[in-house]
């Protein structure tokens, strides 16, 4: 009993932040079609942004309003100077975001040394459940990364911005012709799933070594999140998290952590191959 | 492998229903190609045409019925056997290989792999040559440069010029007068009539000019459905085709 | 008929060499490559005929990610996953059971073949593609890292193997001593050989064409009948082939096998090598290697570190203004000169 309240809190914090990162990687993908190899970079950046601020004094909680801001700001502005060029050779919009993953990380390791920086834990208590004593910070990050997630679902169902992203999500093209302005929403988007790295990044700050690739421990799985979801379906790129992020504690916490982690991305390739689609599949004209 | 057929080769939906969602594109069709060297496919934009095609060359299954070529149950084959056993077919947007050169197109097109049967057969396509079909097909002067480079009347003809040397018995030819002026058109029209000597050819066209400068036999299709099959002269003086279909484009 | 006179001079900046004249060339351009490689160990530093021979291999292993992503046109983000799996392999076996000469080269070939073609073969024929492919690859070069680093008994853990065997051949009654200094650099100019004269041998082949066909469109080539999941496989397996002989035998080379020679930033700085020297030619996999290794070595002798942010933004330059890279440039500019001196090339139908 306690080791699986245990499984499921470690679950649901894992699962968290990976929704987060890979509903910011979807929204992306989704419009542009790009996979933004940068991705990674931009949730060291809000980790970043923390150090910032608590060093200047300011209290945790201000950097979780700062950090998806600086996220939001950075990200439309890298869609305007770079990926805007890029519309229609999706790879190499691909290839730039590699290059800008170097030169953000390169920058990060000028500014604040390759060594790893730490920011004091803003609640210091535990939180018991059924015996089990869990950080209640832990258990704070899993509230507010779960409502910072519904938050962006109602965002795109109810918002005209939304709406008309969904429109655009379905055919791009029909959307264009009807007199969208897809480079608005392009660049807002890009915004977006920066922003929701950049939190995800500072909400994890407290609880990891910050480092300059930090991200990188949770590109790839929240990248397959997002196909395992379907690359469509804002939803999926939650539920291929939720896939993901519990499997690997479960088979860490059975075996290994190391098998926690190969085993998830054993399982993540041949999901892919079975279901190319993503998890729920639609029909579709057979294609050779 | 059942030994070629000496009876004359033909291709055959026989009952074919083709649903997508809830849109029935194919309703219960039955069609046979093959006693004339030429057919032509018409109907109004939306009819299935295309559909019909893509059932033929296994990208669509067909929800209930069965695909026949030479009398062999085809259904459920991947396009790579179809093709392999020598249903060809030209898209209705040209497709070549626009990064390499109008030679290596050809190339590729003659080397395609085939059932041994069709290697065999002899007075079929299998004797052409690359430079043969470009020089039928006006492309010697283009054979270096990248398909990329084509005019889209050449990138037309250069289709119909791999789909032709790749050993067709069946070769399905999808809007091949699309896009081309008269001239070019007429002598596509004459390109094609000369290929049919060769294989069983069946023309998807809306160009009424197009279709009687063929020749060959006609099959009306109209909602998914068999309307009327037989020569242009039958088809153009009947008068449920003019009402749902010529007779719109003469008003149009 | 109708004769359309195209009057515009050729721009196209695809490698076009064939034909008797290509050839020539082509035989030239190795000639003179043998002949540079020959004379390296008459003018270099015995510290920086190690450094050379590093390049060489680096440069095969680029040529393998050429075959991949320019001819058969599917990227792989997981390209030096085989390349450390040949490492290890030749290492291991090397290290652990004593086992040299050809087999240790066959295993450290062997073993990364066997690996690509399971996985290529359960990628491709289930239709899984282009970004996708890319993430398996990502994903797969992660799970060969981890896999290393913690199998601890086997494969030295973090530390990785060293005092790795040089490697002896034995030809009949001979044998080739390449564990030298200079025997050493010959082994990387060989291996960078090999894998030139497959890739040539690929690109002059029908195989290869085929490759170009399914790159371009792949549907097409399989609507004429050709088996695309089966070239991609091949593809793929052969690719895996050149990068892990290049792996063994840098871990020859260089006496050791470390995790960095399999993880996912090596895989990134292949990709850049590639890109930077032009993705759809032969030689921009060579030239973007040498360019970029050399550069590394003289920016982090006085920029420590920073070597990353310059290949970065080195990188994102070439990608959005000379996609086509340094190779495709050059191409592009002489045939621009060829077109001006011999005035403008019209290709008239004669007609
Ligand atoms: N893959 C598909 N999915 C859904 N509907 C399709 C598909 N292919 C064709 N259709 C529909 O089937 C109908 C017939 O299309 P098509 O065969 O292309 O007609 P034609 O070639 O006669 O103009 C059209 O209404 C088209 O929208
Ligand atoms: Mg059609």
């Amino acid at each position: 009993m306690d080791s699986l309240i245990s499984f499921v809190l470690n679950a649901a914090f894992l699962v968290s932040i990976l929704s987060l990162v890979a509903l910011g990687l979807g929204v992306i993908y989704g419009l542009l079609g790009v996979i933004n190899m940068a991705h990674g970079e931009l949730i060291a950046i809000g980790a970043y942004t923390v150090v910032v601020l608590t060093e200047l004094g300011l209290p945790y909680w201000t950097a979780l309003a700062v950090a998806p801001a600086v996220g939001m700001v950075l990200g439309m502005l890298l869609e305007a100077t770079l990926i805007r060029r890029l519309t229609d050779r999706p790879l190499d919009a691909i290839l730039v975001t590699v290059g800008l993953s170097l030169v953000l990380q390169q920058t990060l390791k000028a500014w604040f040394g390759a060594t790893a920086r730490s920011v004091p834990s803003p609640i210091n208590g535990t939180f018991d459940l059924l015996g089990v004593s869990y950080p209640l910070f832990r258990v704070m990050i899993i509230v507010v990364a779960t409502a910072i997630m519904a938050l962006t679902f109602v965002f795109f169902v109810k918002s005209s911005f939304g709406l008309v992203v969904q429109a655009i999500f379905q055919n791009r093209e029909a959307a264009v012709t009807n007199g969208v302005n897809a480079g608005k929403y392009n660049r807002i988007a890009f915004g977006l799933g920066t922003a929701l790295a950049a939190f995800a990044g500072s909400l994890l700050a407290p609880s990891a070594a910050v480092l300059p690739q930090m991200g990188a421990f949770y590109l790839g799985p929240a990248f397959i999140a997002v196909i395992l979801g379907g690359e469509k379906r804002l939803l999926g790129a939650v539920a291929g998290a939720a896939f993901m992020g519990g499997l690997e504690v479960f088979i860490g916490d059975t075996f290994t952590r190391t098998w926690g982690r190969v085993g998830v991305l054993i399982l993540a390739i041949i999901v892919i191959r079975m279901w190319p689609g993503g998890l729920v599949r639609e029909p579709k004209a057979r294609v050779a | 492998m059942s030994a070629p057929s000496k009876t004359s080769p033909s291709l055959v939906l026989e009952s074919v229903t083709v649903k997508f969602g809830g849109l029935t594109v194919l309703d219960d069709l039955s069609l046979e190609f093959g006693h004339s060297p030429i057919s032509s496919l018409i109907g109004p934009n939306g009819a299935g045409k295309t559909t019909v095609f893509n059932t033929f060359s296994g990208i669509v299954e067909p929800t209930t019925g069965r695909l026949l070529l030479d009398g062999e149950d085809i259904t459920g084959r991947s396009p790579i056997d179809i093709a392999r056993a020598g249903v060809v077919r030209k898209f209705q947007v040209p497709t070549v290989f626009h990064g390499i050169t109008v030679a290596d197109n050809l190339k590729i097109a003659v080397d395609a792999p085939r059932e041994r049967s069709l290697r065999q057969q002899e007075g079929s396509a299998q004797s052409w040559e690359p430079t043969d079909v470009a020089k039928q097909f006006g492309l010697m002067s283009k054979m270096n440069a990248l398909a990329s480079e084509l005019s889209h009347g050449e990138r037309q003809w250069l289709e119909i010029g791999m789909a032709f040397l790749a050993h067709p018995r069946f070769l399905l030819l999808d809007e091949p007068a699309a896009g081309l002026g008269p001239e070019e058109s007429t002598h596509t029209a004459d390109l094609i009539k000369n290929i049919s000597e060769h294989c069983k050819t069946i023309v998807i066209e809306h160009d009424m000019k197009f279709i009687r400068e063929l020749g060959g036999d006609v099959t009306v299709l109209h909602q998914g459905q068999l309307l009327r099959h037989g020569s242009m002269e039958e088809i153009e003086s009947d008068q449920v085709v003019r009402d749902v279909y010529l007779g719109r484009e003469a008003n149009a | 008929m109708t004769v359309i006179d195209v009057n515009v001079e050729q721009d196209s900046t695809v490698e076009v060499s064939k034909g008797k004249n290509g050839l020539v060339r082509t035989g030239g351009a190795v000639a003179a490559l043998v002949g540079v490689l020959a004379i390296l160990p008459s003018v270099l530093s015995p510290f920086n005929l190690i450094f050379a021979a590093q390049i060489l291999i680096y440069a095969t292993v680029a040529l393998s990610l050429q075959l991949l992503w320019g001819r058969a046109g599917q990227l792989s983000f997981g390209q030096a996953a085989f390349f450390g799996i040949g490492a290890y392999s030749y290492a291991i076996v090397g290290t652990r059971y004593d086992i040299g000469g050809w087999l240790s080269v066959g295993i450290a070939v062997a073993v990364p073949v066997l690996m690509a073609f399971v996985l290529g073969y359960f990628l491709f024929f289930g239709k899984v593609r282009d970004a996708y492919f890319s993430i398996v690859t990502l994903a797969f070069v992660l799970i060969a890292n981890q896999v290393v680093i913690s199998w601890r008994s086997v494969t030295g853990g973090d530390t990785g193997l060293t005092r790795v065997p040089g490697l002896v051949l034995p030809f009949g009654a001979f044998s080739i001593d390449f564990s030298t200094r200079n025997g050493r650099y010959y082994l990387a100019a060989t291996v960078l050989l090999v894998g030139l004269l497959v890739l040539l041998w690929v690109r002059s082949s029908s195989f290869g064409l085929v490759l170009e066909a399914i790159r371009d469109d792949e549907n097409r080539a399989a609507f004429l009948g050709y088996n695309t999941s089966w070239y991609l496989t091949a593809a793929f397996t052969l690719s895996a082939a050149i990068a892990g002989l290049a792996g063994g035998m840098f871990a020859s080379v260089s006496t050791l096998a470390a995790p960095d020679m399999l993880d996912q930033f090596l895989s990134i700085q292949i990709l850049t090598w590639v890109a930077i020297g032009g993705r759809n030619y032969l030689a921009g996999a060579l030239v973007g290697t040498v360019i970029m290794r050399i550069l590394s070595d003289q920016i982090s002798s006085f920029l420590t570190d920073s070597w990353p942010l310059v290949v970065g933004l080195f990188f994102i330059i070439v990608v959005l203004a000379f996609p086509q890279g340094i190779v495709g440039e050059l191409t592009r500019i002489k045939n621009r000169n060829v077109a001006r001196l011999g005035g403008r090339r019209a290709n008239v139908s004669p007609k």
